[in-house]
This record gives C-alpha cells, structure tokens and sequence, in this order.
C-alpha cells in the first residue's frame, strides 16, 4: 500500500463510521418494541444499582427536609392535634344535640296529640335519690316555673310519678316505682282495675295487687292509669303484665309489670301542668270500653 | 363532712348509672366504714350521725332514721380499731359487707317503728345482701387505694428527709 492510499484509508473509515452512526441515529430514532441485547443488557444491569441509589436519595431528601422543616412540623403537628381535639369535643357535642332533639321531638309530638286533654311544661332532671329505699327525682323547675305538689309528670312513654314537694327552683317527685307511689290502675283491654305500686321483690318492676283470682289478667296485656284516687288521670299508660302470681293467702293474685318508662334515663319529664278536659277530649271516645282505642301515655300497639 | 356531701351528690347524679342488681353504691357507707375503722368509735359515731343527718336533710323524709342508723354503724365499726390490724386491706371490705347488713336490717327496723313499712324479707335480699356486696367490694377497693397512696406519701417523706 502506498502512502498515498494510506492517507485515505482514516478519512475514509471516520466517513464510513459517521455514516453507520448517522444511519443507526435514524434506526434508532423510531419507536422501539424490543431493545436490542447490548441495550437491554445494560440498562437491566444497572438497573438494581439505579433503584438503591434512587431510593437513598430520596429517603436522604425526605430525612433533610424533615430536619430542616422539624420546628415547622412540629408546630402543625401541633395545630392539627388541636384540631381533631377540637373537632371530637364538637362532635360529642353535636352528638348530644342530636340526641336531645330526639328526646324533645317525642315530647313535642306527645304534646301535640295531647294539646287538648292537658297543658304541660317541660322539665330537666337533675337528680336522683341517693338512697337505694326511695324512688324519687329532681326535677329543675319549681315553683318559680308553675310547678305544684301532685302533679302528674309523664313522658311519651308513659307515667313517671307525682310531684311530692316544691321549692321555688326544684320540684321532687315520687316515682310510682316507689312503695307509697301507689296509684290506680287497670287492665286496658278488660277493664280490671288494681292498685300499682313498686314491686319489692321484682325491683325495677310494678305490681298491680288484690286482683281477684279469677280476673281475666294474663301476660302481655297494657296497664293503664284507672284515674280513681283524683291525681292521675284516666288512661296513661304504666306497662305491660310479664307475669301473673298468686297471693300467698290463696284468694287473690297480683300481676307484675314492666315499667314503660325506663327510670334510668330520664333526662327531660314533661309535668301536666292543668288537665283540660282528661283524654275524652283529646282522643273521643277513649273512655268507653274496649280495646283498640288510643290513649295518651301513648300505647305503642296504637301508633300513639 | 365535704367527703360526705359529695358522696351524697354522686349517689344522686353518677351512681345511679353504674347500678348493679338493681341498686347503687352507697359510698357514705364504703367512706363512714374506713373512717371508723381508722379512727375508732367515738369519731366513728360522730361522723355517721353527721353523715345521716346530712342525708335525712336531703332526703327531707323521716328526719333522724339515717343519723341514728349511720351513728350506730360508726360506733360498732369504730369498735374493730383495736382489734383489726390496719394493715389488713381485705379489714375495711368484710367490715363495710358487714356493716352495710347491720345498718340496713336497722334501717328496716327503726322504719318500721317511725312508719317506714318496707317488706322485711324483700328489703334484706334485693336492697341490703345486693349494696353489701356492692359496698364491700367499693371499700376493698377504696381502701387498698388509701393504703398505696399512703405508704408511697411515707416514702417519699423519707426520700425527701
């Protein structure tokens, strides 16, 4: 090879490799599917190198920002901590809201059905008796608000008791749970009369006394007040009959009663204020004889 | 006094939400029963009559049935003072089991002569066996409590001194 031809040969092989190069440019430069081995094989080599070291970066990012913004998070963590503080007192409190506005739309509903047999006032309790003989509240209102002795309280679910004594701002009253509760009450679907009172050895309960022994009293039937003895009026509902007993002297009988008023968890009581007319004007015919008929003390079996 | 009102008012707003078999704690027992077990007879006595006194004013119901009944119970708890080692924890709660049966069939029975008339058998087993039982475990409790806190306050007397 003569030195002429020696000096073409590298200009002719960096023509040659710019041209491979130009035209593996623009094979390269469309869209790929398959990569070819040299190409994959480097990037799946690499490939684990890339991720450990990606992942120390941004975890070494996320460590410095944390300690460069510590004080600042702290401080929201802070505020944000308040925040659902804040947030859970308010939603206890819309809790109670939601459960006080039950309470007194069943109230305000009673009230409405009764509009015309009885005018009532609304009363907290605030207080039970401390002692485990005597079964008696304390209601918020006294004298000042209306409030007399013997007053009918009730509550959509039924009778709670009378009002046995009046300051000017609290009104205590004896629950017909207790012993010297007693009052007047009947069978509603037959028209047995009975006196109710405590019951000493159901606790909890009502009993219903000198029933004669062969009274058509049985278990599921709704107690209601009689309106004898001038302080409760006729038809509020007391309970329904769980169980039938005989009287130890073998003559007579007494019929235990589930309360419908849970005395537990009375938290507003609603105080019959005057009695109207009685329930003959609110619900027309409910002092005839019979069953079915709707009474104020709301029976559950009639919607009321 | 103070420890004894309040008691009076937890027994008419909390306590009646943590009833068992039916009735509630009555704490002016559980506190009257440690007291005089701590203190003796006399101010057993003293302290359960200012205990009663204060209940029968608030319960404004047969005045003076509460006082009498609580003073007798401090009195004969206050009694055990001398005999009953203090560092005995389960003392207090067989003596206020005890006590709580004591005041309640007394209770029963100065009712019944002031006109209080609660069936005699009902009354001990649904009102006085359940609170006995009741009371009793409170005053277990209560006391073992008192008992801590006291040995932990002597020392870190000592500590400090």
């Amino acid at each position: 090879m003569g030195p002429y031809r020696r000096k073409l040969i590298t200009p002719l092989i960096l023509i040659l490799a710019a041209l491979s190069i130009y035209f593996i440019m623009r094979w390269t430069a469309l869209e790929r599917g398959r990569l070819s081995i040299l190409e994959g094989g480097l990037r799946d080599a690499l490939a684990p190198a890339e991720r450990g070291i990606t992942l120390v970066v941004n975890k070494t990012e996320g460590w410095l920002a944390a300690i460069k913004n510590y004080s600042r998070l702290q401080a929201e963590n802070q505020a944000l901590k308040q925040e659902i503080a804040a947030l859970k007192a308010a939603n206890i409190q819309l809790e109670e809201y939601r459960q006080e506005n039950n309470r007194l739309r069943n109230l305000l509903k009673f009230t409405e059905v009764n509009r015309n047999a009885f005018d009532f006032t609304v009363a907290p309790v605030i207080g039970r008796n401390p002692s485990n003989w005597y079964h008696t509240l304390t209601l918020g209102l006294g004298s000042r608000a209306g409030l007399q002795k013997d007053q009918v309280v009730v509550t959509s679910q039924g009778v709670v008791g009378r009002i046995v004594a009046v300051t000017p701002r609290t009104a205590e009253v004896l629950l017909i749970l207790d012993r010297e509760g007693a009052l007047g009450g009947m069978i509603q679907v037959n028209r047995t009369p009975g006196i109710v009172e405590g019951s000493p050895d159901y606790r909890g309960y009502l009993q219903m006394i000198h029933i004669a022994r062969d009274a058509p009293v049985m278990e599921n039937q709704v107690v209601v007040t009689s309106g004898l003895g001038g302080i409760f009026p006729k038809g509020l509902l007391l309970g329904t009959v769980v169980k039938v007993l005989p009287e130890p002297d073998g003559l007579m009988k007494r019929a235990i009663i589930e309360p419908s008023v849970d005395f537990d968890r009375l938290e507003e009581v609603l105080v019959i204020t005057r009695v109207k007319g009685g329930i003959e004007d609110a619900v027309p015919g409910a002092g005839a004889s019979g069953a079915g008929r709707t009474y104020p003390g709301g029976n559950p079996a009639t919607g009321l | 006094m103070l420890l004894g009102l309040a008691g009076l008012i937890l027994e008419a707003t909390l306590l009646p939400a943590f009833k068992m078999a039916g009735v509630k704690a009555d704490l002016l027992t559980v506190f009257l029963t440690i007291f005089a077990f701590l203190k003796g007879a006399p101010r057993g006595a003293a302290m359960g009559f200012i205990y009663g006194l204060l209940e029968d004013f608030y319960l404004a119901k047969f005045l003076g049935l509460n006082a009498l009944t609580r003073m007798a119970t401090g009195y004969l708890v206050g009694l055990s003072k001398d005999w009953l080692n203090h560092d005995n924890l389960l003392g207090p709660g067989i003596l206020t089991f005890l006590a709580t049966i004591g005041q309640g069939f007394l209770f029963l029975l100065v009712g019944h002569l002031a006109g209080f008339k609660y069936p005699w058998l009902a009354g001990m087993l649904t009102v006085v066996l359940p609170m006995a039982f009741y009371n009793g475990s409170l005053a277990l409790l209560g006391y073992s409590l008192y008992q801590g806190g006291a040995a932990w306050g002597t020392r870190k007397r000592k500590t400090g001194s």
